[in-house]
């Protein structure tokens, strides 16, 4: 009797366990831009950069915003957390706002836009040892121009911590708008490069900057500017953003769709290639503002970009919105 | 699948005395084929939870049967091959991703191949025709079919390999014998088929699955009475 009323159980426990079939190996998020509605407001909501862990499915996104006064754009912090479903199919990113204090020591009654995030890891910059302060890029208009500022910081336990207070990085700044840093990695070693956007020669272009060797561009004090012919038009090309070797920005040259549209650029070691339109699947008649792409790592398909735009069927003003942009690294 | 068999049940008990008949048992081969039809999430045809995506296709049977009046034994072996439906897999992946790209789905067929044994439940002969109940429990070899998933902008979506699993198979069914004469007979069969094999999938990360395989037998076919003399 004990022994067939275990073997029942294990007929139990044979058929009640297990997974169901997967319809999908890996992630793959939505071509279609979805409006991240848990961080957008009424007002304008743009320019950010978002880390990404990919295995913990969380996040912390930094954006810029004027909903705090209407008028003046700060950074503001949310958390969130990600997940696509191996069965149904289905992609959901949701975010609730979170305190950071690394923000109080950016935020200022001027306009902070264009955040971005270091990855300062000895993998990374195997000519460097990289202690644990991380860098958080911005650009301000304290002086009625933008300036490229940066502040060190800390990130443990989920918290970042600013580690001193932020400076501006004068080797890039001039009396122009000098703004959104983006780091290229691999191009010279020893020699960190960065690309930005500036106006200092009549019209928003992008720009490279190469630092001293064995410094960091923000410690560098002799940096080489070199306007981008090959990414640049007599049109504005604003807010470049470097993902491998992959390049998106906006830029309201010919050849789009109307207002500013996401553009990109391959790089195959030695230069940039001539830059394309991301298509009418992103592009609107409207703004499309600020791209940033974040591999998805192995468990996914396809990257992450976000963007901001004022297309209708938002909130209001300018929102931020998700999609998934093929692999071109 | 209870209410379906307690009225039977019932009748059965109540028409014996209603059709007294000579004693004598019934020793029974047949062979029968008809279509196989899939139900519950084993037909879900929706990117739903253990949606099997399969639908109707054939199936062929043999079956012994010993019994008296009332109360016999059986057993039967089964083959069924169940379509998976690849229009509908692909209808699904246009859907979830929003019409992106072209999907195409390849995919064979799920197998099943059965082997039970159990007793019958039967109304005592009218008309030449015996109405019984079957109930069964047995084994059964299911093949999980070669599947491939591939969109023209992002490759390779889903991969499962052909993969067989047995388990433990349940049956129920409802046997109809209209007898030509002593020894030869037409038979009308339907049951019910469950079970739940586990397969591997060496692309996916679960790395496992169990798939819940519910399907039904509509069959027709012809029985032989063996213990009959052979008649001219």
């Amino acid at each position: 009797m004990k022994r067939t009323s275990y073997l029942f159980l294990l007929l139990m426990l044979l058929v009640s366990c297990g997974g169901n079939r997967l319809n999908f190996d890996k992630g793959i998020i939505p071509h279609t831009p979805v409006n991240f509605s848990s961080v957008n407001s009424t007002y304008d909501d743009y320019n950010s950069d978002i880390q990404i862990s990919w295995t913990e499915m969380n996040f912390n996104l930094i954006f810029s915003t004027n909903r705090n006064s209407g008028d003046n754009f700060d950074f503001i912090c949310y958390g969130g957390h990600n997940e696509f479903d191996l069965i149904d199919g289905s992609f959901t990113m949701v975010a609730t706002a979170k305190n950071n204090s690394l923000l109080g020591a950016v935020n200022s009654s001027s306009n902070e836009f264009g955040p971005f995030f270091t990855a300062d890891y000895t993998d990374y910059y195997n000519w460097m040892k990289s202690g644990d302060d991380k860098r958080f890029f911005y650009s301000s208009d304290p002086n009625g121009d933008l300036d490229i500022f940066c502040c060190k910081y800390n990130f443990g336990g989920d918290v970042f911590q600013a580690v001193e207070a932020p400076f501006a990085v004068s080797a890039l700044n001039t009396g122009f708008d000098e703004g959104y840093l983006t780091i290229h990695s691999g191009t010279e070693t020893g020699r960190e490069t960065v690309y930005f956007m500036s106006d200092r020669d009549g019209s928003f272009d992008i720009y490279r900057a190469t630092g001293e060797e064995g410094k960091l561009i923000s410690e560098s004090t002799a940096v080489t500017v070199t306007r981008s012919s090959q990414l640049s038009s007599g049109a504005d090309d604003k807010c470049p953003y470097i993902n491998g070797k992959l390049m998106v920005f906006t830029s309201d040259r010919e050849g789009g769709f109307g207002g500013f549209d996401l553009w990109y650029s391959v790089y195959n070691g030695l230069e940039w290639s001539a830059p394309l339109n991301l298509g009418e699947d992103f592009n609107t008649e409207y703004d499309e503002y600020r791209p940033v792409v974040v591999p998805a790592g192995e468990r996914y398909i396809n990257d992450l970009m976000i963007f901001s735009s004022n297309r209708p069927g938002g909130k209001g003003g300018f929102d931020l919105y998700y999609a998934g942009i093929p692999r071109k690294n | 699948m209870l209410k379906l068999f307690l009225p039977f049940l019932t009748f059965i008990i109540a028409a014996n005395p209603l059709f007294p008949q000579k004693p004598g048992k019934k020793s029974v081969f047949g062979v029968n084929s008809g279509v196989t039809v899939p139900f519950d999430d084993f037909a879900d045809k929706t990117m739903n939870y253990r949606a099997g995506f399969a639908s109707a296709g054939p199936n062929i049977e043999t079956e012994c049967l010993y019994y008296g009046k009332i109360f016999g034994f059986s057993s039967s072996i089964g083959y069924a091959s169940v379509f998976f439906n690849e229009k509908a897999y692909q209808t699904e992946y246009t859907r979830v991703l929003e019409g992106y790209g072209t999907n195409v789905v390849t995919a064979e067929n799920y197998q099943m191949l059965k082997f039970l044994v159990g007793f019958t439940l039967k109304v005592p002969e009218f008309s030449h025709t015996e109405v019984m109940l079957l109930f069964h429990l047995g084994y059964a070899l299911t093949v999980h079919p070669d599947l491939l998933v591939t969109n023209s902008e992002l490759g390779e979506i889903n991969r499962v390999s052909k993969d067989a699993a047995g388990a433990p198979v349940s049956n129920a069914g409802l046997k109809i014998n209209y007898w030509l004469n002593e020894r030869y007979g037409l038979s009308l069969n339907a049951g019910l088929n469950l079970t739940r094999p586990g397969f591997y999938d060496n692309t996916g990360p679960g790395g496992s699955f169990f798939m819940p395989i519910h399907y039904s037998n509509i069959n027709v076919g012809f029985v032989m009475n063996l213990k009959a003399a052979p008649t001219l």
